[in-house]
């Protein structure tokens, strides 16, 4: 279902009224955590106010098990999800200059923000020196560019660099958290010097912190692989399917596509490369069964309005590739029956042509299609047709995946 | 926020993620086994005919190994391998049909079309069944090249094998030259260069 904008349920062109939505809702979360006073943004600096760290570091665990779960249900697909690659040379650079600018300033980049829109003057200033900040990043990007797009390392996760399982590092990173905030909230209290009886008379916090816990903690007991989801077809239909012989496309159908040269079928190979670049049909794309699942392929099967057939040698490879994209949920996936082999049996075995009777114009028809089309081939019709050859499907570029770009 | 919305607001929290939870596990029990799981193993899913003429000569076919016969029952009360029990595949989606099935493993399908049995294999995988694999050809190969007269040219025989040099009959150019021009694209690693904010 999620993410919205990049599965097409949104507009894109509504990228920015949205923006505007969760902007000023963001803005209005930070000012009721008292973030537009940079008293209380600089305190954790100084160790009497640790709020700053409460806040981010509650708003992460909580989206990490929101998004561990909805990942898990199905109702968002993190593979669209936009991970901020990490160019390390950059990101410590970033992290210093932010972390001086913090201190000096009192305030984060969101924060000011908030904090002019109070009305606070120092905020403006910051905003300003933001902005010329800004402006020289940009001006002298050229000389800055080898820092910032220095050592890049991809799209690296933790969990991955210190060999975890993603949902042990969840748990790992929730208990972090709520020891951070004891921890910190001891430091705060020895500074601040609280007196023990308003230590005593403060909420307890132990259900949110148990409840949070807990949902980490049965993240690790559920298989990390759901085995169905709810956009797969059912057993059931899938194999009446096929034993009515529905999904199966004849060979005639696939002559007549490649000989007329026409362009109304999407053909995919399911066999293996070697194969593939020896000889394939015209304008077909290589789809081998290991990689009908993979999301490069998901717009061709979900946007392209063509049926698509698969077809190898035989029937198998293709029933392999159609069951499996047929249960993915992908709808007019179709099956070369009798493949290559069949093809070529028609094709180049000779017919001869029924004698005229009432009962047989069918027969008739179909054998002098097929010698026609025997004649064209034997000519290499194909061939002679090479400039306008029948364009062919690639395989979509990564990057026409809209990515979802966040930051405070 | 005072005290009584924290508790609250996370116990709503926790209490939508594991009411979701728990439906996905009661509604959608449809597969046992993940499409990524099955295609895996789809791969692998053949069987020999010199395996199959091994453990038929030694006897220990009907010990090992469940044989079930995907054909109409006609077909099978005509003629069937030994030891063959029949699910015709048209009550194959009917769970009190599948009962055979769970006596042993591993299991053998065969058809009329070899395509069929690869078809009965990627549902069974998908409902969870394990060890499910398919013998080659149809019920006719089958017992010709095994059972009556075992070949060893023909141990790998297998229905989608290329009978023709396709090349030599639909010659498409001089594809030798320019092939890898039409062959897709894979995507490269994705190069950014967004400025990006953060807080």
């Amino acid at each position: 279902m999620a993410p919205l904008i990049p599965q097409g349920l949104i507009n894109p062109e509504l990228n920015l009224f949205f923006a505007l939505l969760l902007g000023i809702g963001f803005g209005y979360v930070l000012e009721q955590a008292g973030f537009s006073s940079a008293k209380k943004l600089a305190g954790v600096f100084y160790g009497y106010d640790f709020v700053v760290l409460r806040v981010f570091f509650t708003a992460g665990i909580t989206a990490m098990i929101g998004l561990l779960y909805f990942n898990h249900l199905g109702w968002i697909d993190m593979n669209l999800v936009y991970i901020n690659p990490t160019f390390l040379y950059s990101a410590i650079a970033g992290g210093v200059i932010m972390g001086f600018g913090f201190i000096l300033g009192g305030y984060c980049p969101g924060t000011s923000i908030v904090a002019a829109v109070t009305g606070k003057i120092d905020a403006f200033l910051f905003i300003a020196g933001m902005l010329i900040g800004i402006f020289v990043f940009g001006h002298f990007y050229h000389r800055f560019e080898s820092l910032y797009t220095g050592h890049f390392l991809g799209n690296i996760f933790v969990y991955d660099s210190l060999g975890f399982s993603r949902s042990w590092f969840a748990l790992l990173l929730v208990i972090v958290a709520l020891l951070a905030f004891a921890i910190t909230q001891m430091i705060e209290d020895r500074i601040n010097k609280t007196s023990p009886e308003q230590i005593k008379s403060r909420p307890s916090h132990v259900m949110p912190a148990m409840l949070l816990i807990a949902a980490a903690f049965i993240f690790l007991l559920i298989p990390e692989e759901r085995k169905s989801n709810l956009r797969e077809r059912s057993p059931e239909a899938m194999w009446a399917e096929i034993y009515d012989g529905n999904p199966f496309v004849s060979t005639h159908r696939v002559i007549h596509e490649v000989k007329n040269h026409r362009n109304e079928l999407v053909l995919i190979d399911t066999r293996n490369k070697a194969a593939y670049d020896r000889f394939s049909l015209p304008g077909s794309v290589h789809i081998p069964l290991e990689e009908v699942l993979h999301r490069r392929w998901r717009s061709l099967f979900d946007k392209d309005p063509r049926p698509k057939v698969f077809f190898g040698d035989g029937s198998s490879g293709a029933t392999m590739a159609y069951m499996t994209a047929a249960r993915a949920g992908y709808d007019r996936v179709f099956i070369l029956d009798g493949g290559l082999n069949k093809l070529f049996d028609d094709l180049f075995t000779e017919t001869e042509i029924p004698d005229t009777t009432a009962y047989n114009l069918q027969d008739r028809s179909t054998a002098r299609f097929l010698n026609e089309a025997r004649r064209f081939f034997l000519e290499g019709g194909v061939a002679a047709r090479e400039e306008e050859e029948r364009p062919r499907i690639k395989a979509p570029e990564e990057s026409e995946i809209i990515p979802v770009i966040g930051g405070c | 926020m005072n005290h009584s919305t924290l508790n609250n607001g996370s116990i709503l929290f926790f209490a939508i993620i594991m009411v979701a939870l728990a439906s996905s596990f009661v509604v959608s029990r449809k597969y046992g086994a993940s499409n990524r799981q099955v295609a895996e193993q789809l791969q692998s899913g053949f069987f020999s005919y010199e395996d199959l003429y091994v453990l038929h000569a030694s006897g220990k076919l009907e010990d090992d190994y469940l044989l079930v016969d995907l054909r109409s029952e006609d077909a099978y009360l005509e003629g069937h391998l030994p030891g063959a029990v029949n699910i015709p595949s048209l009550l194959l989606a009917k769970r009190s049909e599948r009962k055979a099935l769970r006596t042993r493993v591993p299991i053998l399908l065969y058809a009329d079309q070899e395509h069929m049995a690869v078809a009965a294999q990627a549902l069974l995988l998908g409902l969870g069944y394990e060890q499910i694999l398919v013998i080659p050809g149809n019920y006719h190969t089958i017992k010709a090249f095994v059972f009556d007269d075992f070949d060893p040219s023909r141990a790998f025989f297998r229905e989608d094998k290329a009978r023709w040099d396709h090349q030599r009959f639909m010659p498409l150019g001089n594809r030798e030259e320019e092939g890898m021009q039409t062959v897709p694209v894979l995507p490269a690693a994705q190069e950014t260069t967004t400025v990006i904010g953060g807080c």
